[in-house]
């Protein structure tokens, strides 16, 4: 039996929107085992991305607990949880992802530069991925200058290129267009079956979310 | 991830460089404030020790006319004197013209103060050499070996000029010019022979290890000088004095300058926060720690703030000089103080660096996903915090105005608080021009309000401006203030005439009988110390009742009391009104009143009101100052009915047989009024520059704020508005910015003058509101106008790229 990647109980998450409070997740439980790849699906505002980021501790619940291999990311320091950014699981968001300063090679071996890891341990590995996802011709190029398609598989490289045993996707295809969001998603797929890395991504998307292994609605604040 | 802030700092090269340029125009700003006021000490303190040079204690004839024949015998016993260097000066007359020639003895020429020769005679200087300044050889076009001859009333002598000196030392002031030469010489001129052991005063080098107030009671001690007067040759405490009347206006204005700075920085790195704070969230997204996150703000600000306060020192040490050299003296040699010019970069390194670190501290108290959509948290206390400060505002000017006892300290309490008040409210009054603004039907003013409303940058703009703005229009009124002070009395004399070096038997109706003399007054014109049981201050001596008559005072106490007081046989003495403001003396008070070195008790006997001096003299009859204080009028004070010049020409040549050194008061002072201009002009320069400085930072910092809200404007662009509708768009922020500034600025501006005026009593200065309307305004509209015009003159339109989004 696969084993427990993420285990979420329990977690609601209000916001105040001027006049009123609105309860956007109203105690939700959701589990992710290992190598699974896992669409969740809501309507705009259901608040999909929003638990995702709970999920990833981008963002803290008001009530309810995250674990991640076994680790309450709430109740552990900043250290562990960047340590754990950086070598257990990573993000790729809708767009802005990478840092505009560093070139898209900076950018990919960012978190292991922030491990202190050696270049010449990774170097050969970020080629290999970069050749993978076909942006190896533009390793010496700014985030500006690639297309989006391309900047979203430079975030994917990054994300990747730490052997995370899980990568949380904000709409990844959500800024590009169809046919490229097709490549992206076959890409994630390949990536899910190859790496054995276990995908958590939110999409708005019914045609996307097929590819994933599970899809789970959020509705009501709640998962279905 | 030092290579993260070598990243960081390359990619941003003209934001790095006007960060750079902002921090070390800040750190020249301080220092310039910290400073000027020493350069100012230092120049008056040279002017001042002109003659006495190095000398501590100087023996004088209390009569111009008189001289001193025991010269150093009766010293020679007194324990702690280093070197006495007797010297005989005179005035005397070159083609016509007022010189005075000062002679010491051989070998001791150069006792008090180094002569810097230009040019000299190879050869030694005999009994009738002189050395001139440069400006005077070019005056009467001489040069070396060129021989004169110098008559005093029906004597003369023959000079020949052995040297060209610099204008400094002997000849800083050269007003009269100044002939430097021997004492036998200079003595035959006076008395028609030459004579060895004659002067007219002694000046005295006290031993390092001596005490020079014991020394100076030791001379007055001795019989053969009872009837000569013994000072200290440099007063310290009235340079200071003087030193701070010129520059007190500027002092208070110059606090604010350094408040000012302060903000600009910390505003300075808080204008790009929201894109930092976002930057963050990319770096801990990527597993970054705090720590690793800190590093590389703190390695990037190492290098900003370092390179900022380098720069900024060198550019402190290079303008200042260069201001002083070019408005005070050229020749005098101001010092760069270390210290303060360490002082003034560390503020700058300092608060750049805590100002720098603001938005990684800011990113840490919120989570990545927070730091992501980088939403600015708006403080909880909302309208309440200028609401207090408004209210503070209010309650310390009230106590300003009503408490005279502590209206200084609170009017320093009302400026502070004044300009904070006006930077926490400016941005909400902007914020709602926006909102009103907003419902308009054009787009570039619906946007344009729309900007100006929500967008932190406009918030911080609008207070670096308006609080850049009022502390410029301060400066610009303090410069006014000072240089209103001066003028308006130094106008008094315009019309007056001296006439020193007269005979005791002088009788003055022959004087008041003379063509265009509409007044005159035998008197004392002097300076002396004023004590009360709390102070010590130096006060002009005003020896004769009759000025009342001559100059236009206002009468606080009647003008029969006033004149009764004054022609009374009790010591009475008649005060300023800005005596009783500061130091709180009324009519009937018992005071000390020195002059000449002789202290005397003396009653309080009127109060009058006159720019004269600041207010800082007291008036006395000639009558008691002889009675009480055994010292005879030696001056005759003339007020022209005319032309003044042609006055002094007419006592000049009806009284040449007597030796009667006889000039306009406006040309005694002549050396004074230029000191004085060369200070303004000083004070004048720096605040332009200063205010320049603040308007540089303030479009510097709007600019870096505006870098990182391309995309805004290329959201603009791709929904349709042409570039010059967004051209239009910025324009009217900038231009509505500006307004919004001037306005409040101004209003503010006569809070703060009236303020300033209060705040000077710290400073021993009295004086009635004054506020020069146009001058704040000119400097206001200026900025204003200037700020207006950026998105021009720094031709935003071309930076139009909708690829931005």
């Amino acid at each position: 039996m696969a084993s427990e990647v993420i285990k979420a109980e329990g977690i609601k998450k209000s916001f105040n929107t001027g006049d009123s409070v609105s309860e956007i997740l109203k105690g939700i439980d959701f589990t992710l085992t290992e190598g699974e790849f896992v669409a969740i699906v809501g309507e705009s505002g259901s608040g999909k991305s929003t638990f995702l980021y709970i999920l990833a501790g981008t963002d803290k619940p008001d009530e309810g607990k995250v674990s991640i291999l076994s680790k309450d990311i709430n109740s552990i320091d900043d250290n562990e949880l960047s340590r754990m950014r950086r070598e257990d699981f990573s993000f790729v968001y809708q767009s802005d992802n990478l840092v505009e300063n560093l070139t898209v090679y900076e950018n990919i071996t960012l978190p292991l530069v922030l491990s202190k890891k050696k270049e010449s341990d990774f170097k050969d590995k970020v080629l290999k991925i970069s050749d993978y996802l076909g942006i190896d011709n533009r390793l010496n190029s700014y985030p500006k200058q690639l297309s989006g398609g391309e900047q979203q598989r430079a975030a994917i490289a990054r994300a990747l290129v730490t052997d995370p045993k899980v990568i949380f996707l904000d709409e990844p295809t959500g800024s590009l267009d169809s046919v490229r969001g097709g490549q992206v998603m076959e890409l994630l797929k390949k990536i899910n079956k190859e790496f054995k890395v276990a995908l958590v991504m939110v999409t708005h998307s019914s045609q996307h979310a097929a590819y994933a292994s599970r899809i789970v609605t959020m509705e009501d604040g709640l998962l279905k | 991830m030092i290579k993260f802030a070598l990243k960081n700092i390359k990619s941003k090269p003209l934001r790095v460089a006007g960060t750079v340029l902002s921090i070390a125009v800040v750190v020249a700003m301080i220092f310039c404030m910290l400073s000027f006021k020493n350069a100012v000490y230092e120049f008056i303190y040279a002017s001042e020790t002109a003659s006495a040079g190095s000398s501590d204690i100087v023996i004088l004839t209390k009569s111009d006319s008189d001289r001193i024949t025991n010269v150093s015998a009766p010293l020679i016993n007194i324990d702690g004197i280093e070197e006495i260097v007797p010297s005989m000066s005179v005035y005397a007359v070159l083609n016509g013209e007022y010189i005075q020639i000062r002679g010491y003895e051989d070998g001791k020429t150069e006792s008090l103060q180094k002569i810097n020769y230009i040019e000299k005679d190879t050869g030694n200087m005999n009994s009738d050499s002189v050395i001139i300044s440069s400006s005077c050889a070019e005056h009467f076009s001489l040069s070396i070996g060129d021989r004169i001859a110098l008559t005093l009333g029906s004597n003369s002598a023959s000079f020949y000029v052995y040297g060209i000196a610099e204008n400094s030392g002997y000849f800083l002031s050269d007003s009269p010019f100044q002939f430097v030469g021997r004492n036998n010489q200079v003595a035959k001129l006076a008395s028609g022979t030459a004579a060895e052991g004659i002067c007219n005063a002694i000046y005295i080098k006290v031993s390092p290890d001596a005490d020079t107030e014991s020394v100076m009671e030791s001379i007055k001690a001795i019989e053969a000088y009872r009837d000569l007067s013994v000072e200290i040759a440099k007063d310290e405490k009235y340079i200071e004095e003087q030193t701070n009347s010129l520059t007190a206006p500027v002092v208070l204005s110059g606090a604010a300058v350094m408040a000012l700075g302060i903000v600009f920085i910390a505003i300075l790195f808080m204008m790009t926060s929201k894109e930092k704070v976002r930057l963050v969230a990319k770096y801990k997204a990527a597993g970054a720690t705090n720590r690793q996150v800190l590093t590389m703000f703190v390695a990037e600000n190492i290098i900003i703030a370092a390179l900022g306060a380098v720069i900024g020192s060198l550019l402190s040490v290079g303008l200042f000089v260069a201001i002083l050299k070019l408005t005070l003296s050229s020749l005098t040699v101001f010092s760069v103080n270390a210290l303060k010019l360490f002082g003034a970069a560390a503020i700058g390194f300092i608060v750049s660096m805590a100002a720098s670190l603001v938005p990684a501290l800011k990113a840490f108290k919120g989570t990545v996903r927070e730091n992501q959509i980088s939403t600015e948290r708006t403080s909880g206390a909302g309208i309440l915090i200028p609401v207090i400060a408004v209210i503070l505002t209010v309650i310390s000017v009230i106590i300003e105005f009503l408490i005279e006892s502590v209206t200084a300290v609170f009017a320093v309490v009302t400026m502070a608080l004044a300009l904070l008040s006006l930077g926490i409210c400016v941005g909400y009054i902007l914020r709602l021009t926006g909102k009103l603004l907003i419902k308009s039907s054009s787009p570039s003013l619906k946007y344009a309000s729309a900007g100006i409303s929500r967008e932190k940058r406009f918030t911080k703009s609008v207070t670096l401006l308006s609080v850049g703005m009022t502390v410029s229009m301060m400066l610009f009124m303090a410069w006014s203030l000072t240089t209103q002070i001066f003028d308006g009395y130094i106008d008094n004399f315009k019309n007056m005439i001296f006439i020193s070096n007269i005979q005791a038997s002088q009788d003055i109706d022959e004087i008041r009988e003379q063509d265009l003399v509409k007044g005159a007054t035998k008197m004392v014109w002097d300076k002396g110390t004023l004590k009360t049981d709390d102070v010590q201050k130096n006060i002009n001596i005003l020896g004769s009742k009759d000025v009342l008559d001559m100059l236009d005072f206002k009468y606080i106490s009647s003008e029969n009391d006033v004149k009764a007081a004054v022609s009374s046989a009790q010591p009475y003495v008649i005060v300023d009104i800005a005596m009783q403001k500061l130091y709180g003396v009324k009519v009937g008070d018992s005071i000390k009143l020195t002059v000449q070195g002789i202290e005397k008790d003396v009653i309080i006997g009127g109060i009058l009101q006159h720019e004269l001096f600041s207010g800082n003299y007291v008036i006395i009859s000639s009558e008691i100052l002889e009675s009480v204080f055994g010292i005879k009028a030696d001056t005759i004070l003339v007020v022209s009915s005319g032309d003044t010049s042609q006055c002094a020409n007419n006592l000049r040549t009806a009284f040449s047989k007597d030796n009667y050194f006889v000039v306009e008061v406006l040309e005694a002072f002549k050396w004074e009024r230029s000191s004085m201009d060369a200070v303004f002009s000083m004070i004048g320069t720096i605040a332009i520059v200063v205010a320049l400085f603040i308007f540089v930072v303030t479009v510097t910092s709007s600019l870096i704020g505006r870098s990182s809200a391309s995309k805004e404007r290329s959201a603009m662009l791709a929904a349709g508005m042409s570039k010059g509708t967004l051209l239009k768009t910025e324009l009217i922020q900038y231009a509505v910015t500006a307004l919004i500034s001037f306005i409040i600025s101004f209003a503010v501006s006569v809070l703060l003058t009236s303020s300033l005026i209060h705040a000077l009593r710290l400073f021993g200065l009295y004086f009635e509101f004054m506020y020069e309307a146009w001058v704040v305004a000119v400097s206001g509209i200026v900025m204003a106008v200037l700020y207006s015009l950026v998105p021009v003159a720094m031709n935003f339109k071309k930076e139009y790229n909708i690829r931005k989004l």
